[in-house]
């Protein structure tokens, strides 16, 4: 059976039509449109992750909810234990999602984009680039140095 | 006429691997409390009870069952089951899961001196009720297809529609997870600018969409819960409709 699309214009002017809800009831027209207490559905990532680890009382608020934890990139796993305990002890079902992606130890900019530039210069480069601690930092550039040198680079 | 209505309960769901058929239920009690409360001469189910296919798919129909005899039975409301597209099976028969509360419903038509208490909405169905004229236009299996623009064009042009109830797709809705998340069979869509040419007056009911909401002039009942994780921010409830 065949159907025409509607314009864009047309759909715009009917969403520009919609009422939606919030959490509240309302009324257009003899129909009411009545909201219901429901249990709670949530993704908890940024800040409210950030929130429970500083104070484990901030679960109270997921109490009995179906939660989605979806832990920062920088959280550490006792940050995690710490959360996933929280909100387990209010109730919450918890379902715990892989941590997000961090960034590149090394990021792609950081290579040099020039045929001059030779082999130590642009490795030292990267391990400048790294995102490293300061002290990681410089193990890591007396091991390159060393393994550069044993190549004869 | 006073018509409670309440859509999309999907009993047999489950999110983060927990199953929602208990609090569904409380929902769906609480709607159904409701309808007593505000002495509401019919409830319709605008669809999506449960999969044919899933393992709760029993205690769905059960809770159905419960909810349309107990409504009639013990309160004199009468019920109408709009078949959605999470409901029917596609095996040729035309049957959905609403089979049960069809089959009570038919025993009640077909004793003598009773009325009829409840009744799905397998197919287009024009059909008055306490003085109203309520079209049905239900989600079909792709053995037992319809046009609906046809449908309503067939309608007798002195037949004035006061409800329309239905559970089929709208141009122009922004998607959900009913079609996400949770998608099942083919698009049907409403036709909503040949409804309001016939009938401009007819308040038009639509289930499938789990965002309660009224878009483009069409009531939306919603879901009875959030459903996924997509349906974070969505507001559940049910509608009470004047007519």
């Amino acid at each position: 059976m065949a159907r025409k699309l509607r314009s864009t214009v047309a759909t715009e002017v009917a969403a520009a039509n919609t009422v939606t809800t919030g959490d509240r009831s309302f009324e257009v027209e003899g129909v009411r449109s009545v909201a219901i207490e429901s249990r709670r559905v949530v993704t908890v990532d940024q800040p409210g992750f950030a929130r429970v680890v500083a104070d484990e009382s901030q679960a109270e608020t997921y109490r009995d909810s179906i939660i989605r934890v979806q832990p920062p990139a920088d959280a550490t796993e006792a940050d995690i234990d710490r959360v996933v305990g929280a909100l387990r002890s209010v109730g919450a079902s918890v379902r715990l999602a892989p941590r997000a992606t961090a960034d590149a130890v090394v990021p792609r900019n950081a290579v040099i984009a020039t045929s001059t530039a030779g082999v130590r210069e642009v490795v030292m480069q990267m391990v400048g680039e790294a995102r490293l601690d300061p002290a990681d930092r410089e193990e890591l550039r007396v091991v390159i140095d060393a393994a550069l040198t044993a190549e004869g680079v | 006429m006073k018509i409670i209505v309440s859509s999309d309960w999907h009993l047999d769901w489950s999110t983060g691997g927990v199953s929602r058929t208990p609090d569904i239920n409380e929902a769906v009690q609480t709607v159904v409390q409701a309808a007593k409360r505000e002495g509401a001469d019919l409830f319709v189910f605008t669809g999506d009870l449960t999969n044919p296919d899933s393992v709760r798919s029993h205690q769905a129909v059960a809770i159905a069952v419960a909810v349309a005899t107990h409504l009639w039975f013990g309160c004199g409301i009468a019920t109408r089951w709009v078949v959605g597209n999470h409901d029917i099976i596609e095996d040729g028969s035309g049957g959905s899961t609403l089979g049960a509360v069809a089959a009570i419903g038919d025993t009640l038509a077909n004793a003598p001196g009773a009325r009829n208490g409840m009744r799905v909405y397998a197919g287009p169905t024009v059909e008055v009720v306490n003085n109203r004229t309520i079209l049905a236009l239900p989600f079909t299996p792709r053995s037992h297809p319809y046009d609906p623009v046809s449908f309503v064009e067939s309608v007798p042009r002195e037949t004035v529609v006061d409800v329309v109830v239905a559970h089929l797709n709208i141009e122009g809705i922004a998607p959900g997870s009913e079609t996400k998340d949770m998608p099942r069979g083919r698009d049907v869509f409403l036709p909503l600018a040949t409804i309001r040419r016939r009938w401009p007056a007819a308040k038009v009911i639509n289930g499938h969409y789990h965002r309660r909401q009224l878009f483009d002039g069409v009531h939306i009942p919603g879901s009875l819960a959030r459903l996924t994780f997509g349906e974070e921010h969505h507001s559940p409830g049910y509608l009470v409709v004047e007519v």
